[in-house]
């Protein structure tokens, strides 16, 4: 491993980390970590939370600094960097939740705060220079949006482009991308690992942190490990594998991820026919769900999925069609409609639409069901907790009380939190909006088990799902939406990243043979 | 940093607290404090604070603010506000008084003024929760509504006949139950019920909960089957009910309506469930908070008179309390690193 790294470092790095080490009050966050960052260089950083891997960045960003160590940028040696050190060193930050201002444009996020004047006694913004002066970057990008598009109007992939614009105004010479793929639908994924391919034909190197590591796989030139501090290893271009990494990151094999289904499909639960929703009020869309199966549901972001979701959870009104529910025809004006007939929502944006972070968990669990914990009216909370102790040692969720608040568990005992209110509730139909988003490895293989344990009981599972790996290692079916249609149904045997993206985009699937 | 460190910390946390850290991490407590502090230096500096006739007098006053607190607080916890309460106030006094200067019954100007009361609060309610419509503009333009209707229902006319039934009606807003001697004010029993109704049903109750989540996540209560409108409606009926009742109270103590009833009445009632302890940004609040707020805004006032400080003087501190209460809970909220 080493010799190939010599062999590719060049002469001088542009980065050079030497036993760093910080320690926060009974607990090493980082113990002696080395790293070497080339010009141009792709360095992929995988590692579980709580690995190691936030600290790395706040130092980089010079947020805090390290207890002892040595960081060297271009040869200058640092012993700990200012925020506005590391800017002036050239190191710039595209965080996973974007720092952008929705309300303005382009061009004035790019150069907000160090906007071109015109001079004169009043000094104003020249807008016109500082959209001339953004065209560049965006062409460098291959941005296909003016500077003077108000950014709430761009997707997520254009506003990171913003982002990498912004990194690219001030001169960077290394870009950090914190999980800049966990909300990115497939194909602006692509278009990103292109951008990262233009930056590093610049000679900016780029560190690229990431929980999807198919995307670590095809992008990165190195990979590093991390797990409780420790660099664990490093992977050379050639040796950069999926099974690896995993092995790597929690210390052992991670083959139990994807069951196999123990039962067959059953009867269809859940029936969707001519539906029409808000988002493509023209197309109808419809959709069998099965007992025992989990149903994947794949397709660009903007395709109807979340809409679809919603529909079918009746908090959007269904302007067309009908659900049956085992065969019986059902109206789902509110959520409460559908709680009440087993049908429940696990949603895409846990901590914005999931749970209550201020409550504790067993009041978040109680909630959907609050008549179940109540005798003559009144809520007692020895019942919600004696309920929140049976879920928190079924799902496994790791916390030190049933009346911890989470807001303070982690993303995957969140998501755990999330299933247990429902669960507790004999479901029929579980829909999962994007279950895995920012949950690390370990936790995410959980939640997989959960999910075909809850198949396996018999109810009926649908997954939307933006990642590939997910859709087609978890799912039995996949049914695949293109502007607002369904466009494709696969079994099992016709599962491929490659069908599956083709029926994304609404080509028709390549004839076997 | 890692899980396992983040548990340790978390546990140790909660064992560590203990009741006193628990009792000095609430507002309320030395809210609480502050008004015992108050009571017994105004016992010492003046002769005329623990007479019965002004302490009967203090806790009336503070009754009728605490009363409309109390919906007040249930609105704040769901992240709302009614700015329209001292308004709904004017239209029941005025029905009670236009119902009851025709001659009719006691008994029928109660659920009347109540019910037109309700009526503002559904209006607000459905603005808010079916139209969407921010709770601050909707209840901002039914203060001004409500108020002038109820000056329109006046005729421009101060009214201090209320029919056959007048005795009644003084006896209920301006009488007493005593009790050990002591005369306890009518309108302070009633605070007393519904705070404890109140209290009972935001901690126990369904209806409660479901409060604390609107508040907390009104997108996650939606997506979890809360059902929010209905309980977005309810509980701007809920304010508006206790403001229904206050103006009827009210009604009997002056025994005469004038057009400028209940005004400002909006600003005192938030300053004190803030003071209490509820975040204007939803998710808490509670129902002792609300009371004690009252109490201490109606003892300030009555100290400053007592003590002969021109009552110009009162804005300064209530609103110095206003903003030390949430900044120290801010700062509390700090040391605990949330």
């Amino acid at each position: 491993m080493l010799d190939s790294r010599d062999q590719e470092a060049p002469a001088r790095p542009f980065l050079k980390l030497s036993a760093v080490r910080k320690t926060y009050p009974g607990v090493v966050a980082l113990a002696g970590f080395d790293m070497l960052v080339g010009p141009g260089e792709v360095i992929g950083l995988v590692g579980e939370n709580g690995a190691g891997k936030s600290t790395l960045m706040k130092i980089l960003g010079g947020v805090t600094a390290p207890d002892s160590g040595t960081i060297e940028i271009d040869g200058a040696p640092y012993a700990g960097l200012s925020v506005g050190g590391s800017m002036k060193a050239g190191i710039a930050f595209v965080h996973q939740e974007l720092n952008l201002f929705d309300n303005l444009d382009v061009a004035a996020n790019v150069y907000i705060g160090r906007e071109p004047r015109r001079g004169g006694v009043l000094n104003l913004v020249d807008e016109k220079q500082m959209r001339a002066d953004v065209l560049p970057y965006l062409k460098r990008l291959g941005a296909n949006f003016a500077p003077n598009t108000p950014v709430a109007k761009l997707s997520l992939a254009q506003q990171q482009m913003v982002e990498i614009a912004k990194a690219l105004s001030v001169n960077a010479r290394l870009v950090i991308l914190d999980e800049p793929t966990s909300s990115l639908p497939l194909a602006e994924t692509d278009k990103l690992l292109e951008v990262i391919a233009g930056l590093k034909a610049e000679g900016i190197a780029v560190i690229f942190i990431s929980h999807r590591l198919h995307e670590i796989e095809r992008a990165s030139d190195r990979v590093l490990v991390l797990r409780d501090g420790v660099l664990v290893g490093e992977l050379a271009k050639a040796e950069i594998d999926h099974d690896r990494m995993v092995k790597l990151m929690i210390g052992r094999d991670l083959k139990v991820a994807y069951a196999a289904p123990k039962l067959g499909k059953g009867e269809v639960v859940l029936a969707a026919r001519g539906i029409r929703t808000a988002a493509y009020p023209t197309r109808d869309v419809g959709l069998e769900l099965h007992a025992g199966e989990i149903l994947g549901l794949a397709g660009l972001v903007g395709s109807g999925r979340t809409e679809l979701a919603r529909v079918l959870f009746g908090v959007d009104p269904l302007y067309a069609g009908t659900v049956t529910l085992n065969g019986e025809p059902v109206t789902l004006r509110n959520a409460s409609d559908a709680v009440e007939r087993g049908i429940f929502l696990v949603p895409e944006d846990r901590k914005g639409e999931g749970i209550l972070l201020d409550l504790p968990i067993s009041e978040n669990i109680s909630l959907p069901d609050l008549d179940a914990y109540a005798r003559s009216g009144l809520v007692v909370p020895a019942l919600e907790r004696v309920q929140a102790e049976q879920s928190r040692a079924e799902l496994g969720i790791k916390a030190p009380t049933v009346t911890t608040r989470t807001g303070s568990l982690s993303g995957g005992n969140q998501q755990k939190v999330v299933l247990a209110k429902w669960l507790a509730m004999q479901p029929k139909v579980l829909i999962f909006d994007e279950p895995t988003r920012g949950i690390d490895v370990g936790a995410k293989a959980e939640i997989y088990r959960l999910m075909r344990g809850l198949a396996d009981a018999g109810v009926a599972v649908l997954m939307i799902s933006s990642d590939m790996e997910e859709v087609i290692g978890v799912s039995d079916r996949i049914a695949v939406m293109h502007e607002g249609r369904i466009s494709g149904l696969l079994g099992r045997a016709e599962f491929s990243e490659e069908n599956v993206l083709r029926l994304a985009v609404g080509k028709p699937l390549r004839q076997a043979g | 940093m890692t899980t396992d460190t983040s548990l340790k910390d978390a546990i140790d946390q909660q064992t560590h607290r203990g009741f006193l850290a628990w009792l000095i991490s609430r507002q309320i407590f030395w809210i609480l404090l502050a008004v015992i502090i108050a009571i017994i230096a105004m016992m010492l500096l003046t002769k005329t604070f623990a007479t019965p006739q002004n302490l009967f007098n203090v806790t009336r006053n503070f009754a009728f603010v605490g009363i409309v607190g109390l919906g007040m607080t249930a609105v704040i916890i769901t992240g709302g506000i009614d700015l329209s309460v001292g308004a709904t106030v004017l239209i029941s006094a005025m029905t009670t008084t236009i119902i009851m200067h025709a001659g009719l019954p006691i008994t029928l100007a109660i659920p009347a003024s109540i019910a037109a009361s309700l009526l503002v609060g559904l209006i607000n309610g459905v603005l808010i929760a079916i139209v969407g419509m921010p709770a601050f503009v909707v209840t901002l333009g039914m203060m001004s509504i409500a108020r002038s209707i109820g000056m329109v229902m006046s005729n421009n006319a101060l009214i201090y006949e209320f029919g056959p039934d007048q005795a009644i009606l003084f006896s209920i807003g301006g009488g007493s139950v005593v009790v050990g001697g002591l005369p306890i004010p009518n309108p302070l029993i009633v605070m007393v019920l519904l705070a404890l109704i109140t209290g009972f049903a935001l901690r126990w109750t369904r209806w409660g909960r479901h409060l604390y989540a609107i508040g907390g996540n009104e997108k996650a209560a939606v997506l979890t089957g809360v059902p929010v409108k209905a309980v977005k409606i309810s509980v701007y009926m809920f304010v508006a009910f206790c403001a229904g009742l206050t103006g009827f109270l009210q009604t009997g103590w002056l025994g005469s309506v004038t057009t400028g009833f209940g005004t400002g009445l909006e600003l005192t009632v938030i300053a004190a469930t803030v003071i209490g302890g509820a975040s204007l940004a939803g998710g808490t609040g509670t129902a002792l908070g609300a009371v004690v707020g009252a109490a201490l805004i109606e003892i300030i006032r009555n100290s400053l008179t007592l003590l002969g400080i021109s009552t110009f003087w009162q804005g300064t501190f209530v609103g110095s309390f206003i903003i030390l209460a949430v900044a120290s809970n801010l700062l509390r909220n700090k040391d605990t690193g949330e």
